[in-house]
């Protein structure tokens, strides 16, 4: 049922009004103007959306509200408007778009305490919830995208926000292109549809999907370039490297930004859009196996990582592609699931690592830290309890969505066709293992940070928790908590599932791979009991090697020089892609502006006919020598070859 | 409804009333000279505006005709009249003109008047050039808008501006002479097919030429209009008339002037010799392409922020010829659009480069770095120009090229002339690229010049926008996102004149029965 | 053909002849008069009255020219002459001329050291002798006329007898003009011989009646009769001297060399061409390349393009104008292809031409006086030091250019689509390359005045003069009126050619 309405406009609108006040008066304003409209806004946009969700829930998900603002762009065929929708999926992503961001703005009023741009940071973290609520809220691939890049263009901003910095300056820069890469897919991706849809809206594409419109080929490149879009934004490889570098940003910024929210958008849109990749096989094929192997490869990344941030950077992308194996094998709930419960454990996290960073005064190698437990009480429990969550230990939020997605990931290998079967058990080994090296790395960041002995530099003065920074830590960690029971189908809880079934249970059960779907009890308590023993591994040799025997990790480190010097640098893909694409295309514009421009086009095409002009001027001159009886002389010749070319031309000869 | 009064002949000389009125007012009193020019162009886009409210979005063809006789032995006419295509070509001139003069109040020093006179007998030229529906007329201020640019670039311009004036004028003439004799040959084969001399446009449409002679023809008009645009490999002057133009020069010749030639192609290239179009269109589809990319390339690599800006627009209006030349509803009116939005953003770009020459005098980027720390306001307004530039949803940019990518994309004119389906996709995802090029050398030189340690010791004392800097760009920016928010205001007064001219291009051209022969084909088959 | 008796001529008929030729009995008679008056003027006195005085007579000239406009032809002295309005529109076109370097000689000559009397007589004379030859439809009379046109100008040339090159240049256009003469009479001869008379319109016809192919002394004697003129509008072959004449002599005589003397050549061209040999234009049939058509197109390619290539590396605006007044020339040609209406676009273009031409050398004097020399160089910074004066000559050599809204504009659109009109494509296309090439030397001396730092001391200034104020003034005036509203010029031009036909 569809119902329509003006309040969803709002929902968005709000802290754009407040990120327009921070930006222009912000300054003028003070501070403590400044935090409150930043937060209200953001605060009563969530309640807006709380009240808006009320209807969809109470309907279990069956109701939808949709509000046509404007018609946006309208030419020839073309009727793109601005509107609205929230049913099901959208409401999930409201919820934790505005609800993670109304805890992280609270935060941030603390951290951000005293910096030269407060209001500035306000203002573009406003903008930020804007730009992600209209994607969430976004009713056709247009409004969506507006949304897709107002995000990227947020995360440029917040990124680079202490600018003076070369290096934090030049990570924005990075993030924002190496998006419009991905970008340019998404772009391609809806230009497809629209041609063999005539519409872009949501709604018209999966009428055109259900009445057969669309042809297999036109859906798996639609959706294979679309997923370029969501790489990019979601830092899959091969467009992850972006993400690494944008820790550069304010921590909360990582948090909100490039943890629970603008980083899910990718896994967000490939949901929304399940009822076009549920009809792609062989593109939901390479979401899930781009999706398994940056799961498995950003993991093993994250254990050299010495930049308490950094290890959380490739923790993100390697959960994001959970998520992904998640879509990709057409459990588009499970997905969704694990994109919420990342928020929470996450930002959780990020925002630990924010605190812990702050009380060291902007410390954030982690080799330099320990023995922190005592001094930052509510930082360790609540990132202990993310961390248990994230490592997928039960019964805390990230072992239910995770292991959603490994079951339906391992649970449809059987059923699918032999091709996507093999794919399907290649992304659940894949997200087997990464889940024991997460384990693994995670227990090595919060051993190394908050137990043992302090490595801490001797001149440092570890400040004490702010009031305000801590219960932000607090709510996300129960969230971390407890928040993945809404989706325990191991315990027969499928109310996450249930919930969203009217936007995706139709895509989902049309998906290949779970058709048919056979349930066993019996093997999905297996499966989830292979995924704690695994864990309990990476917990295990953590302990050993942090806690028990510290010195031995450099030994190893050591002993498998190359390889450790391999991962620790990230397998050089940055380098690489600087050697193999940036350097080759600037070179190539110095020689198309130097030689191509500058000596080809104008010294040979325009000064070369000049000067060649000149010259004959200049020989035909020499003739005028000043001497008259050379005048009369040329003047006899010229009547000469009047007559011989008349007399000849005439036949006379 | 066309009015009893002629609007489109006030709006077109009133530039020249305040050009002659400004050569009365003393030398030694150069206030007066600017203040009576800014008047005179707020006048006239007042008035301008008054055209926009009145033109009638639902009407076909064009309209406030205003026909004299002026040599009428010859068959010329004082002929004006707009569609939708003109009108907001003549809007946006008459929008761009006040802002141009505001911003050379300190700029302009030396020979005050001259300046003035000269770019309001600009400002005639090109309202002149949109608005003329007589192939002669247009000609004539087609050829008249170079003079006060020859002379706004070698008298006021950089060190090198002799040889970059000397070089505008001469390929620019160049290109149009060339037209001249094209112009004639049409005139005198629709004079021979029908006995009578007219240069009305529309009536030339109706001439028919041998497919030969169309060739020729649209050769000579399209190389006027490709210098003028200009696309690779004629966009050589545009990088030095760009940096060496005083800053006023800059915005009018990327606003204005570089429309001029892909206008020329709608209204005068593409239905006079609509079969020749079409064989020429892989060929400028795939130079436009070129120019996207290469422009961009280019402008990655400049080390003047002016000259980059420049390259830039060899990029933007390769997007705009490509829409032209995929020839359907949304990639044209994307191409149209993108027009008014490359006026309008990298006019405010060169107007803010303008700005922090004057402060600096040097437009070097390694000069810079650092400054959004002291020019907070400055570095807000570049920044919001840049975004419009490459094309962020929200701003003018992204709607243009928006549909201009969709509409090539999905180009029916395309897979057609070149005889591949994928001719159009494979168009606009390479152009696509140049979407991404855009945002690397906008973000790569903002980065450069804006952000980092603010080290220069001349850097820390800059100051910020003066209140009259704010006026000259408060309104561009606001067009930066009416236009991106609200694209149908303008879009629904060119629905109908673009849809006019892609079927009668489609009709007169053989594409029509190319797409008939191409359908049957598989027809046979089954 | 030389009248059976000069009796028979009535009495009767006399006034009615001298009326036929009034112009040139205005203009000669000035001449006379000036004259006289400069004998009875004290030696030292300015010649300045005696300027004013030719003005005078010159007004009376384009009054008695403009008073017949529209009058059928009128043969007279036993059809040596016609009053046409064709010799009608070219008398005040040299009137105009002469007037205007009489106007800048009044401003100019006495820094010249020529402020004598016999300018002005000169002048006048020549300018008679312009009007005779374009009267003329008799070879014989042309011949008179021509030589009446060519002898006061040789003088004039050699006027300013302090400076050397003056009277070198007078001499060589004494002695290339007295060769090509030896080659036009030649030419006559043999038409004569050939035709078996000197009346253009008898040529024309007895022409018709037999076979050109083989006829040797037809053809030969046509070619020598425009060999000679082609040396009087000096295109390329025959153009050697004008560069260094034109520069060598007193700035006002240059000026009437380059219009008016080039004008009467045109006039002269006009009538044999149209008049006398219409059907040698293509040749005959199977020999179509031998008619003048092939001959003059490569002509005045080689004219045009040879003359504004030289003309790109002038460092001497005086010198550089000679060389444009050459490419002029070249463009002229052109319409001697087309017919009607390309003569219609001649004298438009000579219209158009003198106004520009003479405005512009008009100023070479003026700066020439202000600045001691006409070098490139001397120019740089002038746009500062006298705004208007280079506003004006910016405006002419735009208009010397072709762009519009001037009449050089006007004047090259209505040449050039009088030849697409018949089919030169070609020809058409060469000439407007060439008019771009021709645009960068008009340029740099804009540059010049314009653009180029001034790194000279500035010269004082010097009052302006009126008289070549006024002059300038009423060339600048012409140029932009013949281009924003050139109907009536265009009427009158077309109207005047169609006593050739």
């Amino acid at each position: 049922m569809t119902h329509h309405t003006s309040m969803l406009l709002w929902i968005p609108l709000l802290p754009l009004i407040g990120a327009v006040i921070n930006g222009l008066f912000g300054r003028r304003l003070g501070d403590k103007a400044v935090s409150f409209i930043g937060c209200a806004t953001v605060g009563v946009s969530f309640l807006l959306g709380v009240i808006a969700s009320v209807k969809v829930f109470g309907s279990h998900g069956e109701d939808r509200l949709v509000q046509s603002v404007y018609s946006w762009i309208k030419i020839g065929g073309i009727d793109i408007s601005i509107s609205f929708v929230l049913d099901a999926l959208s409401v999930i992503m409201v919820m934790v778009v505005a609800g993670v961001s109304f805890i992280i703005h609270v935060y941030s009023i603390g951290y951000m305490r005293g910096d030269a741009g407060y209001a500035r940071y306000f203002a573009y973290l406003n903008l930020f919830v804007f730009s992600m609520l209209v994607l969430v809220l976004g009713d056709n691939l247009p409004v969506l995208f507006v949304g897709w890049e107002g995000v990227g263009l947020c995360s440029y901003l917040l990124i680079g926000f202490w600018f003076e910095d070369r290096e934090k300056a030049s990570a924005g820069k990075k993030a924002f292109i190496v998006n419009r890469i991905g970008d340019l897919g998404f772009l391609i991706g809806m230009f497809i549809l629209f041609g063999a849809a005539g519409t872009l809206s949501v709604d018209g594409l999966k009428q055109a999907a259900d009445s057969g419109l669309l042809s297999t080929g036109v859906l798996t490149a639609a959706c294979i370039l679309l997923f370029v879009g969501a790489c990019g934004k979601s830092a899959q490889i091969p467009l992850y490297v972006w993400l690494p570098d944008a820790m550069a940003g304010p921590t909360p910024v990582s948090a909100l930004i490039h943890a629970a929210t603008m980083v899910t958008a990718g896994v967000y849109m490939v949901a929304r859009l399940s009822f076009l990749y549920s009809l792609a096989p062989t593109a939901s094929a390479i979401v899930a196996l781009v999706g398994g192997f940056t799961a498995l490869y950003a993991a093993s990344i994250g254990i050299t990582q010495r930049d308490i941030k950094k290890v959380l950077a490739y923790s993100t992308v390697s959960q994001l592609g959970y998520m992904f194996v998640g879509v990709g094998v057409g459990a588009y709930f499970a997905g969704v699931f694990h994109l919420m419960t990342h928020a929470f454990f996450k930002a959780c996290l990020f925002l630990g690592s924010g605190a812990v960073i702050h009380a060291l005064s902007g410390e954030q190698n982690i080799l330099k830290m320990g023995g922190l437990k005592k001094k930052l009480k509510w930082t360790y429990w609540t990132f202990l309890i993310s961390t248990l969550a994230i490592a997928g230990f039960p019964p805390f939020s990230g072992f239910f969505s995770k292991d959603e997605i490994l079951w339906k990931a391992l649970s449809s290998a059987s059923h699918a066709g032999w091709a996507t079967g093999w794919v399907h058990l290649l992304a659940y080994l894949m997200g087997l293992v990464a889940a024991a090296i997460t384990a693994f790395y995670m227990f090595r960041l919060v051993f190394l940070t908050f137990h043992g002995k302090s490595r801490l530099d001797p001149s440092v003065h570890v400040h004490s928790e702010i009031k305000v920074m801590s219960w932000p830590l607090a709510v996300l960690a129960g969230l971390a908590a407890i928040g993945g029971w809404v989706g325990a189908s191991l315990f027969g809880i499928h109310g996450f599932a249930h919930f969203t079934d009217s936007v995706l249970g139709q895509a989902q059960r049309q998906a290949v791979a779970l058709k048919d779907f056979a349930h066993s009890q019996a093997a999905e308590w297996g499966a989830a009991g292979l995924s704690v023993c695994v864990a309990l591994m990476g917990l295990a040799l953590a302990w050993y090697l942090y806690l028990k025997k510290p010195d031995v990790p450099q030994k190893i480190a050591e002993r498998f020089k190359r390889l450790y010097r391999l991962v620790f640098n990230k397998y050089w893909i940055d380098e690489v892609y600087e050697a193999l694409v940036l350097n080759p295309i600037h070179q190539f514009s110095i020689f198309l502006w130097r030689i191509i421009d500058e000596k080809l086009i104008d010294g040979l095409g325009v000064n070369g006919p000049a000067k060649l002009l000149r010259g004959v001027g200049g020989i035909a001159r020499m003739f005028q020598s000043g001497n008259v009886q050379v005048y009369a002389f040329w003047m006899f010749v010229g009547i000469c070859a009047v007559l011989l070319y008349v007399i000849y031309a005439a036949g006379l000869f | 409804m066309d009015l009893g009064f002629p609007l489109l002949s006030l709006v077109l000389w009133l530039p020249l009333l305040g050009a002659l009125l400004v050569l009365l007012v003393p030398r030694s009193k150069p206030q007066i000279a600017r203040n009576l020019t800014l008047g005179v162009s707020l006048l006239d886009l007042a008035l301008a505006l008054v055209l926009f409210f009145l033109f009638d979005p639902d009407r076909t063809g064009v309209q406030l005709v205003e026909k004299w006789e002026w040599i009428e032995s010859l068959g010329v006419a004082y002929y004006l009249g707009i569609d939708g295509i003109s009108l907001l070509l003549v809007v946006m001139t008459a929008f761009l003109a006040p802002i141009a003069i505001l911003s050379t109040y300190k700029a302009i020093e030396k020979r005050v008047r001259g300046f003035m006179f000269s770019v309001q007998l600009l400002q005639v030229g090109m309202l002149g050039a949109f608005m003329a529906l007589d192939v002669f007329f247009f000609y004539i201020f087609w050829e008249l808008m170079l003079i006060p640019m020859y002379f706004i670039i070698g008298i006021w311009g950089g060190p090198r501006r002799i040889y970059a004036a000397v070089k505008f004028f001469l390929f620019t003439l160049l290109g149009s002479v060339l037209m001249l004799v094209a112009i004639l040959v049409v005139f005198f084969t629709h004079y021979a097919q029908t006995g009578f001399y007219t240069a009305d446009l529309f009536q030339l449409y109706e001439t028919s030429l041998t497919a030969t002679v169309q060739l020729w023809m649209f050769l000579a008009f399209a190389l006027a209009f490709a210098i003028k645009v200009p696309m690779f490999p004629f966009h050589t002057w545009l990088p030095d008339a760009h940096v060496e133009a005083p800053t006023a020069g800059s915005v009018i010749l990327a606003a204005v002037l570089l429309k001029m030639g892909t206008y020329g192609f709608i209204r005068f290239a593409f239905p006079l010799f609509p079969q020749a179009a079409v064989w020429f269109t892989p060929l400028i589809a795939i130079l436009a392409v070129v120019s996207i990319i290469y422009g961009a390339l280019v402008a990655m690599v400049q080390q003047d922020v002016k000259k980059l800006v420049a390259y830039s627009s060899v990029s933007h209006l390769g997007f705009v010829m490509l829409g032209i030349v995929a020839l359907n509803s949304a990639s044209v009116s994307g191409g149209l659009l993108q027009m008014i939005n490359h006026g309008i953003s990298t006019g405010m770009l060169f107007l803010l480069v303008g700005m922090i020459y004057e402060r600096r005098h040097t437009r070097l980027i390694s000069d810079f770095g650092g400054i959004a720390k002291p020019m907070r306001w400055y570095a807000v307004c570049f920044m919001i120009a840049t975004l419009a530039s490459i094309g962020l949803p929200g701003t003018n940019g992204f709607v243009g090229e928006f549909l201009v990518l969709i509409g090539t994309f999905n180009s029916e004119a395309l897979p057609i002339v070149f005889g591949s389906e994928a001719a159009g996709m494979v168009l606009a995802a390479v152009a696509g690229l140049g979407v991404i090029l855009g945002a690397v050398y906008m973000l790569w030189m903002v980065q450069r010049v804006f952000f980092g340690p603010l080290k220069k010791p001349e850097n820390q004392k800059l100051k910020d926008l003066t209140l009259r800097e704010v006026v000259v760009l408060v309104p561009l920016i606001v067009v930066i996102f009416l236009i991106g928010l609200f694209p149908n205001l303008f879009l629904s007064k060119v629905e109908r004149s673009i849809d006019a001219f892609i079927q009668d291009v489609r009709e007169r051209s053989q594409l029509v029965q190319m797409a008939v022969v191409d359908a049957e084909v598989p027809d046979a088959d089954r | 053909m030389i009248p059976d008796s000069i009796a028979e001529i009535s009495a009767s008929q006399v006034p009615g002849d001298l009326m036929a030729i009034l112009p040139f009995l205005v203009a000669v008679a000035g001449g006379l008069v000036v004259i006289i008056v400069d004998l009875l003027m004290r030696p030292k006195a300015s010649r300045q009255a005696l300027g004013i005085l030719s003005l005078l007579f010159l007004v009376l000239m384009i009054l008695a020219c403009l008073v017949d406009v529209g009058k059928p032809p009128e043969m007279a002295f036993s059809d040596l002459v016609v009053a046409d309005d064709f010799s009608r529109f070219l008398g005040v076109i040299f009137a105009v001329a002469a007037a205007l370097s009489a106007l800048t000689a009044i401003g100019r000559l006495p820094d010249e050291g020529a402020a004598r009397g016999e300018f002005y007589a000169l002048l006048l004379f020549a300018t008679g002798g312009a009007c005779l030859l374009a009267q003329a439809t008799d070879l014989i009379s042309m011949f008179i006329g021509l030589e009446c046109l060519s002898i006061p100008a040789y003088i004039l040339a050699a006027s300013l007898r302090r400076d050397p090159r003056s009277a070198e240049a007078g001499f060589k256009y004494f002695i290339l003009g007295a060769f090509a003469t030896g080659f036009l009479v030649y030419g006559i001869a043999l038409l004569y011989g050939a035709a078996g008379s000197t009346q253009l319109k008898e040529i024309a016809r007895l022409c018709a009646t037999q076979p050109w192919t083989g006829n040797l002394m037809l053809i030969v004697g046509a070619l020598l009769v425009l060999v000679g003129l082609l040396f009087k509008i000096a295109a390329v072959p025959f153009h050697m001297w004008a560069p260094d004449v034109y520069q060598g002599s007193p700035t006002p005589a240059t000026a009437f060399f380059a219009t008016a003397v080039k004008a009467a050549a045109f006039a002269a061209l006009l009538r044999v061409l149209f008049m006398a040999l219409p059907d040698m234009r293509t040749g005959t049939a199977g020999y179509e390349d031998a008619g003048w058509a092939g001959l003059l197109t490569v002509i005045a390619i080689l004219t045009m393009s040879v003359a504004n290539l030289i003309a790109l590396v002038q460092n001497d605006v005086k010198r550089l104008l000679a060389y444009s007044s050459i490419a002029h020339a070249g463009y002229l040609i052109i319409g001697l292809l087309c017919n009607q209406e390309g003569a219609a676009a001649i004298l438009f273009y000579l219209a158009a031409y003198t106004f520009m031409t003479v405005g512009a050398f008009a100023l070479v004097a003026y700066f020439e006086h202000k600045s001691g020399g006409t070098s490139m160089t001397e120019y740089v910074g002038l746009g500062r030091r006298h705004p208007v004066a280079a506003v004006a000559l910016c405006i002419l050599l735009f208009s010397l250019a072709g762009i519009p809204p001037t009449a050089g504009f006007f004047s090259k659109f209505y040449l050039f689509r009088a030849a697409v009109n018949e089919g030169f494509i070609v020809l058409t296309v060469v000439a407007v390359l060439n008019s771009v090439v021709s645009a960068y030397y008009y340029l740099r001396v804009t540059v010049a005045m314009y653009m180029e730092d001034e790194t000279q001391e500035k010269k004082p200034a010097v009052k302006a003069s009126f008289a070549i104020a006024l002059a300038v003034g009423i060339c600048v005036l012409f140029v932009l009126l013949m281009g924003v509203h050139p109907t009536p010029y265009l009427d009158a031009a077309r109207s005047s050619v169609l006593s050739l036909f």
